[in-house]
């Protein structure tokens, strides 16, 4: 990551990238508009020399309204405080491939995602094959288009393929993996050499099922089950990417209440990684121990939403729940308590020399890897990448909230472990600060009016990493387009790079210590709930 | 050998966890979202069926007409009561039961009949009576509207513009 030239303003960066049709937002989101050839060329000067870098792309289809598809190019300007927004209009369904002059693994994923999706063909791309879906899927049919067939195609079976050299299969259904996926490693002796991933064996189409089915106000119940662990997080970066876009102002007090309940689900799920990944390495007694304290914050979030983790308590415009005063700071004192124990257990488990020999200088991530690539969250701060939403493009009450990001340079898995734990500790003191500071007033503004074909886009830091929402508002109540990108989706790719060089029985460790959630990034709807 | 003594002290600290559950009952917390019950106070307006993310609620019109059905399946059921937020009857009242499973699928549904409002002009079914009487209460009083149902009502509008147009490009 190099500092930007000091000095440096948006102006001077749109200018820098060739980019003239230019808007801010609310959120500090700015859309620009390009033509297919100098878009690219614009995303391509945005990632390599700005201190901005690419976050994910998508598409949208906009046939029926202006006659040709969008590609959008996301980037996270950090030091801005702005996302910019790349938006090309493809009208002959092919345009110039990002990823082949990147060589990005995030920009190589979302240009194919787009591929199977909607049939835009990037020229120059280098994925091979399908991404997301099977197969054996029809060529012609790309399910997101708006002219889609409502029902499925009926697939053929799907060819045997071999191996292709001595590939060692792990997964798709893997007792050290919990979720499906494909990893196959190419090994030399004991030694990972080489990495295929194959995922999205759960991909069900949930943006078009919300796009199709759903009322713009109904659909924050379908986001938060897009994922077992930290479902407020899509719940909450809908809501807002939806209140954006129809321009709705949401109350104070349940600004604070979705930070309360985010800080609550961010401390449950790092001390279910931190469990997993003693699990993964052998250490069942402390899995057992933290799972035990983490039991604490998830009562304390049934005690206040009605539910361990499907908290049912965003809406557009504010938040379904009420707590009065007491309540809050009971729940805070027990959740900051219940945190600060786990991590003194956590680390204490370090001391036993077995966990921390299969922790430390395992799966190393480099720095300048993480930040090309686009790794998010925890996974790129313990690669010495100092970002993080809350902090950059602050959101909810986070501009009202002090808190501390950590960063760690190492990039192995023990960095990767602490980290998280630190994290926790933050999140305990965030909270405090939540129960002293929070204000008295409405939880909910109903009081707005659905706009059509108005765009909005979110993004907050999940447990995981940054996480976008992007809607586009559509007619009679209903959403032309709702794009969803979890942050395991950048940083599972990355898995390539952490386990090249590494034994096999450090792949189990390595997977579990980004935290992937699979099932947000194939973005199935997921009935079991967890813990 | 310290951290193993760390751990094994704090696996002794914290004991025992498993509850002897189900041979002794473990309540879930008053603020538990269990599956919403209908209530007699419900009067069959159908605003709940709009609502309900999930589709696990349904107005259907049975018999001929002769019955309107408002039914609820725990199977589909999310718990996230928007039936409740929107019922203007309160009619929707939250439990804390979590223990749903059944070998009796017909268990898991919940029915509650409502005698059908008929149209005064084509006399198709459109709503409950219930709903009818309690509309004109809040507005104070039956009004012609009320009686007919949405197809017949946008005729008439459209016929009592119709006939109040004089001359004008269009016949």
């Amino acid at each position: 990551m190099r500092d930007p030239p000091p000095g440096e303003t948006l102006a001077a960066l749109l200018r820098l990238a060739g980019l003239r049709d230019c808007r801010e937002e609310g959120g500090g989101v700015v859309y620009c508009r390009a033509g297919a050839g100098e878009g690219i060329r614009a995303a391509a000067r945005l990632h390599e020399d700005s201190g901005c870098r690419l976050t994910t792309c998508l598409a949208y289809d906009y046939r029926l309204v202006d006659g040709s598809f969008h590609v959008v190019y996301v980037f996270d300007c950090p030091r801005l405080g702005r996302y910019i927004d790349i938006d090309i209009a493809v009208s002959d369904s092919s345009i110039d491939s990002l990823a082949a002059v990147l060589e990005t693994m995030q920009c190589k994923w979302c240009e194919w995602e787009i591929r199977d999706l909607y049939g835009i063909g990037f020229r120059g791309h280098p994925g091979r094959g399908r991404l997301v879906l099977p197969d054996s899927w029809p060529e012609d049919y790309h399910p997101l288009r708006k002219d889609a067939p409502s029902r499925p195609p009926r697939l053929e079976r799907p060819a045997r393929r071999r191996a292709r050299g001595p590939g060692l299969p792990l997964g798709p259904y893997h007792p050290a993996l919990h979720e499906p996926e494909y990893f196959e490693l190419e090994v030399e002796g004991e030694r990972v050499k080489g990495v295929r991933y194959r995922g999205f064996f759960v991909y069900r189409g949930i943006e078009k099922l919300a796009e199709d089915r759903f009322r713009a106000e109904q659909v924050p119940f379908l986001a938060e089950r897009i994922c077992g662990i930290c479902g407020f997080v899509h719940s909450t970066t809908y809501c807002m990417a939806f209140e954006r876009a129809v321009g709705i102002e949401v109350p104070e007090r349940a600004k604070y209440l979705r930070s309360m309940l985010l800080e609550i689900e961010r401390i449950h799920s790092h001390l279910l990684c931190t469990a997993v990944m003693l699990h993964a390495a052998g250490y069942d007694t402390g899995f057992m121990q933290l799972m035990a304290v983490r039991e604490e914050v998830m009562s304390v979030a049934e005690e206040l939403t009605g539910n361990r983790k499907t908290y049912s308590a965003n809406t557009p415009g504010g938040v379904r729940i009420d707590p009065d005063d007491s309540l809050v700071r009971e729940a805070v004192e027990r959740v900051s308590r219940a945190a600060e124990k786990a991590v003194k257990l956590a680390r204490s488990f370090l001391e036993v020399s077995e966990v921390y020999t299969r922790l430390e200088g395992v799966g190393v991530l480099g720095r300048r890897d993480a930040w090309r690539h686009g790794a998010l969250g925890p996974v790129a701060r313990a690669s010495g990448i100092d970002v993080d939403v809350r902090r950059d493009h602050p959101y909810a009450a986070y501009g009202s909230l002090e808190f501390e990001v950590p960063v760690r340079d190492e990039g192995d898995c023990l960095a990767r472990y602490l980290l998280r734990l630190d994290e926790v500790l933050e999140s305990a003191s965030i909270l405090r600060q939540i129960a002293r500071s929070i204000p008295r007033g409405p939880v909910v503004n109903r009081d707005y009016d659905y706009a059509e074909l108005r765009v909005g886009q979110a993004a907050s830091e999940a447990p995981r990493g940054e996480c976008i929402h992007y809607v586009i508002t559509g007619v009679s109540g209903r959403l032309w387009r709702w794009k969803v990108r979890a942050p395991s989706y950048n940083n599972i790719p990355l898995l390539e790079l952490m386990l090249k060089g590494y034994l096999v029985a450090d792949a189990p460790v390595i997977i579990s210590s980004i935290d992937p959630c699979f099932s947000c990034t194939d973005r199935l709807i997921r009935v079991k709930r967890v813990g | 050998m310290v951290g193993r003594l760390t751990a094994l002290l704090a696996a002794l600290r914290t004991g025992r966890l498993t509850l002897p559950y189900p041979y002794q009952p473990a309540p879930a917390p008053r603020s538990y979202r269990g599956p919403p019950v209908f209530l007699d106070d419900c009067i069959g307006c159908g605003a709940c069926t709009y609502a309900c993310p999930a589709g696990a609620l349904s107005l259907r019109y049975l018999a001929g007409d002769d019955v309107v059905v408002l039914e609820h399946s725990v199977a589909r059921c999310i718990f996230c009561m928007l039936c409740a937020d929107v019922c203007p009857m309160e009619a929707v009242r939250r439990t804390s039961v979590y223990e749903l499973a059944t070998d009796n699928p017909a268990e898991l549904v919940q029915r509650l009949e409502h005698r059908p409002a008929h149209c005064a002009d084509c006399g198709a079914a459109y709503s409950t009576l219930r709903a009818v009487s309690e509309a004109a209460g809040r507005v104070g009083g039956i009004q012609r509207y009320m009686l007919r149902c949405p197809g017949c009502r946008a005729v008439e509008v459209a016929s009592v513009i119709a006939s109040s147009r004089r001359g004008g490009g269009l016949a």
